[in-house]
């Protein structure tokens, strides 16, 4: 069979190889028509090119200047792929991912791979790894000696191989118009996309990159800040009052607006707190009565001062402990015939402590604003977060331990925050960065409308999470 | 082979009008004849050759003297002919239907099957298998190269090939009997 095929083939090469013959005597008209016609619009084509080129690459100047200072090295590359972008696409958009293209003789090159920001569908640049290809604009150029290709990709499925051999059709330069040649074979993805290797699919996936998902978790240092008239409230008050380490953390999705300016909300736990010191905790379950007896559990006949401080006042409702602090209260007794007002109360120690906890349901709304780009991002943080009480929890610290005695009264469930903060992001490959943020969150509330003094807390957290993009 | 110089080259690209006809008069009888290859009849053949043409002499500046002048005219007519393939090859049916009214020559021998006669052969297979058969057996391409450049997969070249040679074959064989020619395996 193999044998009658190649003297069918043999048949037809030998007798039509080289077959000529005398076209009809009008196409040499037609032709020389065709080609009076063409250069005219030729040079507007040309002058269109030179003038978008020139604009873009100004504008691409400036953004690469911007971006890429101080990150020497890949400056020529970068450059020639511009000169890509001149030549093909109104693109501003660089990259310096590759892709391995593994070729029909079944050697490979890498390609870098650029996304077309400027067009609506994905558009894949590639350009040979490591070559000059300022040679291919195609004012001046020859045959390229460089295969540069530009696929279009419909949707995201990039299992593409691309062929060197394809090339020379895609842009060879003596085909028509290149930016027609492009249209027509961009539209037979299937022909020139079939299997680009795993990682670069990802990084064609990561140019897609509008969305973000980030977790992070931080210790949270926080304290408050009081104003009131009353100054020397303030001061004894800052005097037995100090800050608290807690945890933060939570779950953000974000949104890339333009490639610098980054939009995102979540949702995040966080546990504000203040310690109060110079405590004395008493038993409320016991009391001495003059003369030196004690009486059980006649707390109904106690008056019960809250201990006040600057969140508020603490009720003690979930524990025998009742706590006061000696500089500014005091305690009464009913005056029931059974109880003397001058009992003493049976005091345990005069350096007790308490812890408050307030924990808050935030929903922040959140800019980030990209500074410096590159494997290594730098960004600018800001926004406001809507802070909702969740918990509310009062410990006493005292030589027996760590107990809850009770919650802080009047805190207010809604509350609102300022938020700044530096982010710092590393790229870890495969679509992950690891993020760094340290952040300030302040409340732009007292959260305690009923206390006259205003107290406003203030968090420090060092962010730390991952981010995923997609 | 026609005889280029390297000054009608040069004249060309500076867009002189004697040379551009010179060029064309010395290519034109081989390239209509492959423009004839790869059409179904005169008139595509004719369309193809004006659109090839006219691209040489848009894009002959961009010819740096490194290979057969001709054979970069000539692959510049092939691809011209694949494009329009490509553009036109969608409202052709898939399947072979030998065009039989048209008229055949009956040769007596097969030495004495002319090169008009096997031309006529290929222009009466489908577009596609003409572009197969041509690509494969006058041209040389591998069915990988086909299947880039036309858009198809390697097994659709091999299948589209296997067929077309069928066509041919049986369409050979027919010309025998008729002639009454005693039948050789061809």
């Amino acid at each position: 069979m193999s044998e009658t095929n190649e003297h069918i083939d043999k048949l037809f090469r030998e007798k039509l190889g080289n077959y000529s013959k005398e076209p009809p005597g009008d196409i040499w008209e037609f032709i020389r028509e065709g080609i009076g016609r063409k250069p005219q619009r030729k040079a507007i084509l040309l002058a269109w090119r030179v003038a978008a080129g020139v604009a873009i690459l100004i504008t691409a100047g400036y953004l690469y200047y911007s971006v890429r200072q101080g990150e020497k090295g890949e400056i020529t590359e970068n450059r020639s792929m511009q000169e890509v972008m001149v030549m093909k696409t109104d693109s501003i958009y660089k990259s310096d991912k590759t892709a391995r293209i593994v070729s029909q003789e079944d050697t490979t090159a890498d390609y870098r791979l650029a996304k077309d920001e400027t067009k609506s569908s994905e558009r894949i640049v590639l350009a040979e790894a490591g070559k000059e290809l300022h040679r291919m604009n195609l004012q001046d150029a020859g045959l390229p000696e460089s295969p540069v290709a530009i696929i279009e990709i419909s949707d995201i499925h990039l299992k593409a191989d691309i062929y060197p051999a394809d090339i020379p059709f895609l842009l060879h330069p003596y085909m028509a118009e290149p930016d027609k040649i492009l249209e027509k074979k961009l539209s037979r993805t299937d022909r020139y996309i079939k299997d680009i290797t795993e990682e670069s699919v990802e990084d064609l996936v990561e140019k897609k990159d509008i969305w973000s998902l980030t977790a992070q978790i931080s210790p949270v240092y926080s304290y408050r800040t009081l104003g009131s008239h009353d100054e020397a409230a303030v001061a004894s008050m800052n005097e037995s009052e100090s800050g608290k380490l807690s945890y933060g953390g939570g779950l953000q999705l974000g949104y890339k607006a333009t490639e610098r300016l980054s939009f995102y909300g979540g949702l995040m736990y966080s546990t504000i707190g203040l310690q109060v010191s110079n405590l004395v905790s008493y038993d409320l379950d016991k009391y001495i009565i003059n003369g030196g007896g004690v009486i059980e559990k006649p707390r109904s006949k106690i008056n019960i001062y809250d201990l006040n401080n600057s969140t508020g006042f603490i009720r003690p409702d979930k524990s025998d402990e009742f706590v006061i602090n000696p500089k500014s209260e005091e305690i009464s007794y009913s005056s029931s015939n059974e109880v003397r007002t001058d009992a003493m109360i049976f005091s345990t120690d005069n350096n007790d402590k308490i812890d408050q906890y307030f924990q808050f349901l935030e929903i922040p709304f959140m800019l980030r604003y990209k500074v410096l780009k590159g494997k290594f991002n730098l960004n600018l943080l800001g926004g406001v977060s809507t802070s909702i009480l969740i918990g509310n929890s009062v410990y006493l610290l005292s030589d027996d331990g760590r107990s809850e005695i009770g919650e802080t009264g009047g805190i207010r469930t809604m509350n609102y925050t300022g938020n700044v903060g530096f982010g710092f992001d590393y790229d870890l490959g495969h679509n992950f960065l690891f993020i760094f943020e340290p952040q300030l969150r302040y409340y732009i509330n007292s959260i305690n409308e009923k206390n006259l003094i205003s107290n406003r807390p203030y968090s420090l957290g060092m962010f730390t999470g991952i981010r995923y993009i997609f | 082979m026609a005889d280029i110089s390297v000054k009608i080259i040069k004249g060309c690209q500076k867009g002189d009008g004697h040379s551009q006809e010179e060029l064309y008069r010395l290519l034109a009888p081989g390239m209509y004849g492959l423009c004839l290859k790869y059409s179904g009849d005169k008139n595509e053949a004719k369309d193809i050759m004006q659109d090839g043409f006219i691209k040489v002499f848009q894009k002959i500046e961009q010819y740096e003297g490194k290979g057969s002048f001709e054979g970069w005219v000539r692959r510049i007519m092939i691809n011209t002919a694949l494009e329009r393939f490509r553009s036109r090859s969608i409202i052709y049916p898939l399947d072979e239907k030998m065009n039989n009214a048209q008229e055949q020559d009956e040769p007596d021998i097969i030495d004495q099957l002319s090169a008009e006669d096997l031309l006529s052969l290929i222009q009466r297979l489908t577009p596609q298998y003409r572009m197969v058969f041509n690509l494969y057996a006058i041209e040389g391409f591998s069915h990988k190269e086909i299947s880039n450049m036309m858009g198809i997969s390697e097994g659709t070249s091999k299948s589209n090939l296997s067929r077309a040679r069928n066509i041919l074959q049986n369409k050979i064989k027919e010309i025998y009997q008729l002639s009454g020619v005693k039948k050789k395996d061809v």
